[in-house]
């Protein structure tokens, strides 16, 4: 655990025999915006659910205590009461003298705050979730796939949100299945398959790097890399070499073994190509 | 961590959460009718009643336990339990740091307190028709009532637990009152329909095990030092919290 981390999870989650969230020594770096990405049913609401103990489970460290806002799966509300009623009631459960209307701005939810909920669109009381997990200024916020339900407006009034609180200092664990939204948001990351953690560090690390390849003769190019042992993939634009070399030396050894290169470029893939390769069924164990 | 609540603010969000809900004020304002009204018609208008607030309180102990009014007090405890973790207020006190143990204690505190100002109710007309009744036993029927309702509530402790729905909740319910009503009366009936030995020990000593003892605890106030009474309704309110606590522990929210 490094000293700037704020919460350390290292948890082993069952239902019955099937479990449902395995992870290790997992640390979350003060001031980051950490992205939980995985498929439908890899764990992820349920890693969150452990994180903010509404699923009952040992192993979970927060080294500092922090004011948490959480918005987990589709938020829930008392019909009757209008939206600044339930923010009120935040604000009283948290004994603060927040500013209601900061976060009633900062989601846009001016318009209807104080109408009752059950008059609200899906998309409104997604807002109103999110300024609920928000009024109380939280020091770790918590969102699960915060743009459900939202229209494009919402999406990108959410993203800058998130931008803003993060230039603010805050803590945020973002959960999503929206590659973009991830790559858009977070500054770490997190992949959930299969309900263990497959990777998680820095969200640059994450796209797969190498060099692109391509000759005049791919059969004797492919030939040329299996001789040298090297990582390498096949690509639409020739082959991908996922190896910490520099492209003037590959150049180099080309030639001086006769291939004559028609492409040689650095190469980075997207969140989308490296999380479909490592959670591919062909992966799964 | 998430931050620590202390008990005093756990036990203030509960009880104002209680009463956000109109059904707390109508079912007091509801208890207060009943008793008023009874004891009016009992002292002005019904030739023979028992008088005195003995018997007015005891009157009211019926009303408050055994008429319409359980009802009002069953639906609040529906809500308390059921209704808060559907509209995600149980999940929004343990993200902002209440423990489990502290939610639960919190919410059978604020149930009891309502029971409690529903006893108090019970006394005031009475007030106005003091006697110089031996007022000691109709004192233990009072406190045996606060045992019966901490049965109650953990009874609509253990049903919330696995339904989401106050109308399913409340059906549970009734179908155990009712399963205990059919049960208690095939214990009385049996026996003497059938000489066996085996069925009249079943009918004697059987019926005290059923959760309407304990539910009705209060009305055996006349012998509460009984020590069999008074022991199944203790050991079941027990027994039942120490299940309920078990799942509420295993819950997830």
């Amino acid at each position: 655990m490094a000293s700037d981390d704020y919460l350390t999870v290292s948890i082993h989650a069952r239902y019955g025999k099937k479990s449902i969230v395995e992870c290790q020594g997992l640390s979350f770096p003060s001031g980051s915006v950490v992205g939980i990405l995985g498929r439908n049913g890899a764990g992820k609401t349920t890693l969150l659910k452990c994180i903010t103990g509404l699923f009952p489970i040992a192993g979970i460290h927060w080294t500092k205590e922090m004011r948490i806002g959480a918005l987990i799966e589709t938020p829930y509300f008392r019909e009757s009461w209008t939206g600044r009623q339930h923010l009120e009631h935040q604000i009283q459960l948290y004994k603060t003298n927040s500013d209601i209307n900061k976060a009633i701005q900062q989601t846009g939810i001016q318009a209807f705050v104080d109408q009752p909920v059950h008059t609200y669109s899906l998309g409104q009381k997604q807002r109103l979730g999110i300024a609920r997990a928000l009024v109380h200024q939280p020091e770790c916020l918590i969102l699960d796939e915060p743009t459900n339900g939202l229209d494009p407006q919402g999406i990108v009034d959410i993203r800058l949100l998130i931008a803003a609180l993060h230039q603010q200092g805050t803590n945020i664990i973002l959960s999503s299945h929206l590659l973009g939204e991830i790559q858009e948001c977070c500054t770490h990351l997190m992949v959930l398959h299969n309900h263990t953690i497959q990777y998680a560090g820095p969200l640059n690390e994450y796209f797969t790097k190498g060099i692109l390849v391509q000759a005049t003769f791919p059969t004797a190019l492919e030939d040329w890399l299996h001789t040298k042992e090297w990582q390498f993939t096949q690509h639409p634009q020739g082959f991908l070499i996922e190896e910490d070399i520099p492209t003037h030396s590959i150049n180099q050894m080309c030639f001086d073994s006769g291939i004559v290169l028609t492409h040689l470029s650095t190469y980075q893939g997207s969140i989308e190509d490296s999380f479909v390769k490592e959670t591919s069924d062909a992966n799964t164990p | 961590m998430p931050t620590h609540r202390n008990w005093g603010h756990v036990l203030m969000t509960e009880w104002r959460q209680l009463w956000s809900r109109q059904t707390a004020i109508v079912y007091l304002g509801a208890c207060l009718l009943f008793y008023t009204v009874v004891t009016l018609l009992m002292e002005h208008v019904i030739v023979g009643a028992q008088k005195g607030w003995v018997a007015d309180v005891q009157r009211n102990l019926w009303l408050r336990n055994w008429m319409l009014l359980p009802l009002g007090y069953i639906w609040l405890g529906i809500q308390s339990f059921v209704a808060d973790r559907k509209q995600g207020f149980m999940a929004a006190s343990i993200i902002s740091g209440t423990s489990r143990s502290q939610l639960l204690v919190g919410k059978v505190i604020a149930l009891l307190g309502i029971s409690a100002l529903s006893l108090l109710l019970c006394l005031w007309p009475s007030l106005f028709y003091a006697s110089h009744d031996n007022s000691s036993d109709t004192l233990i029927g009072l406190i045996l009532t606060i045992l019966s309702d901490v049965v109650l509530i953990g009874w609509i402790a253990l049903f919330s637990l696995s339904r989401t729905s106050n109308n399913q909740t409340l059906l549970r319910m009734v179908m155990l009152i009712c399963f205990d009503f059919v049960i208690r009366l095939l214990l009385w009936g049996l026996p003497s329909l059938f000489n066996s030995p085996v069925l009249s020990w079943l009918g004697d000593n059987a019926p005290l095990f059923l959760p309407s003892t304990a539910l009705n605890g209060w009305n055996y106030w006349e012998e509460a030092w009984h020590i069999s009474t008074l022991g199944i309704s203790v050991g079941y309110a027990i027994l039942l919290w120490g299940v309920v606590w078990y799942q509420w522990k295993r819950l997830v929210f």
